[in-house]
C-alpha cells in the first residue's frame, strides 16, 4: 500500500467528517465541499486498490490476501453507498450519514493498512 | 400525534428511514457489512476453531442483514420484521454479553456481542436500544 495515499484517504474523511458534523451541529444540509471530500477519499481508494491488486498479482504482499481483498471491496463500496443514501435526504441528516460513511472509510481504510 | 415526529424532522407518515431514521439504517447497514465478512471469513477458513463463537457471529450478521433492510422498506410487514429483528438483537448482545464476561471458555472467540459489543464501542449494544426507540417513535397513527 501506498502510505501518501492512506494518508490521503484518512486525511479527507476527517477533514469531511469534521465539516459535515458544524453543518449537522447549524441544522444545515450537506454542502457541495464534503461531497467532493468523500469522492476524493473514494478515488484515492480506487488508486489504492490498484496498487495493492498488482502487488498481490506479483505474489507479495501479507500473508492472508482474502482478509485484504474483503476489506478493499468492503471499503471501496462505502463511498457511494453512503454518498447516495446522504444525499436522498435533504436534511441535517443527511450531514449525519456522511459523518457516518467518512468516519467508516477512515477506520476501514487504517485497519487495512494494519492488515498490509 | 406526528407533530412530534416533525420536530426531529423526519420519519413523517411512519417512514423508518427518514430523517434520524437514515442515520440508523446507515449505521446498521455498515454493521451489516462488517459481521457478515466478519462471519463470512471466519467460517470459511478456521469453523472448527470456535464454532459457538461463529455460528454466532453468522447469526448476528443475519440480524443485522434483515434489520437494514426491514428498516429502509415502507409498509406495516417490513416494520413487523424490523420489530421482530431488532428485539432479537437486543436479546442476543444482552445475553452474549453477560455470558462471555462470566463464562468466556464456552465461546473461543470473540463475536460482534461479546462483553456487550466492547470491540466495537459498544455500539452493538446501543443499536438495538436506539432501533426500538425509533420504530415506537415513527409508529404509524392508525396502527
Amino acid at each position: 500500500m501506498v502510505d501518501l495515499l492512506v494518508i490521503g484517504v484518512v486525511g479527507s474523511c476527517v477533514v469531511a467528517t469534521v465539516l459535515a458534523g458544524v453543518s449537522a451541529l447549524r441544522d444545515r444540509r450537506p454542502t457541495l465541499a464534503v461531497v467532493v471530500l468523500v469522492a476524493l477519499a473514494e478515488l484515492l481508494l480506487i488508486a489504492q486498490s490498484v496498487v495493492i491488486g498488482v502487488v498481490l498479482a506479483m505474489g507479495n504482499g501479507p500473508q492472508s490476501p482474502l482478509i485484504v481483498v474483503a476489506y478493499l471491496v468492503g471499503v471501496l463500496a462505502v463511498g457511494p453507498f453512503g454518498l447516495v443514501w446522504a444525499l436522498g435526504e435533504r436534511s441535517r441528516w443527511g450531514n449525519v450519514v456522511l459523518v457516518v460513511t467518512a468516519v467508516t472509510m477512515a477506520t476501514m481504510t487504517l485497519r487495512l493498512w494494519d492488515l498490509w | 400525534m406526528t407533530t412530534r415526529v416533525g420536530a426531529l424532522d423526519g420519519g413523517r407518515h411512519g417512514s423508518t428511514s427518514g430523517g434520524p431514521g437514515r442515520v440508523l439504517v446507515a449505521v446498521y447497514a455498515v454493521f451489516a457489512l462488517a459481521a457478515t465478512s466478519r462471519a463470512a471469513y471466519q467460517l470459511a477458513t478456521k469453523a472448527q476453531e470456535a464454532p459457538l463463537a461463529y455460528s454466532l457471529s453468522a447469526a448476528a450478521a443475519a440480524i443485522y442483514v434483515v434489520a437494514t433492510v426491514s428498516l429502509i422498506r415502507p409498509g406495516a410487514r417490513p416494520r413487523r420484521l424490523a420489530w421482530v429483528t431488532i428485539s432479537i438483537e437486543l436479546a442476543g448482545v444482552l445475553t452474549v454479553g453477560a455470558l462471555s464476561l462470566v463464562e468466556p471458555v464456552w465461546f473461543g472467540d470473540d463475536t460482534v456481542w461479546s462483553r456487550f459489543g466492547q470491540g466495537y464501542l459498544f455500539i452493538p449494544l446501543v443499536l438495538p436500544v436506539l432501533g426500538l426507540w425509533w420504530l415506537s417513535r415513527t409508529r404509524p397513527v392508525t396502527a
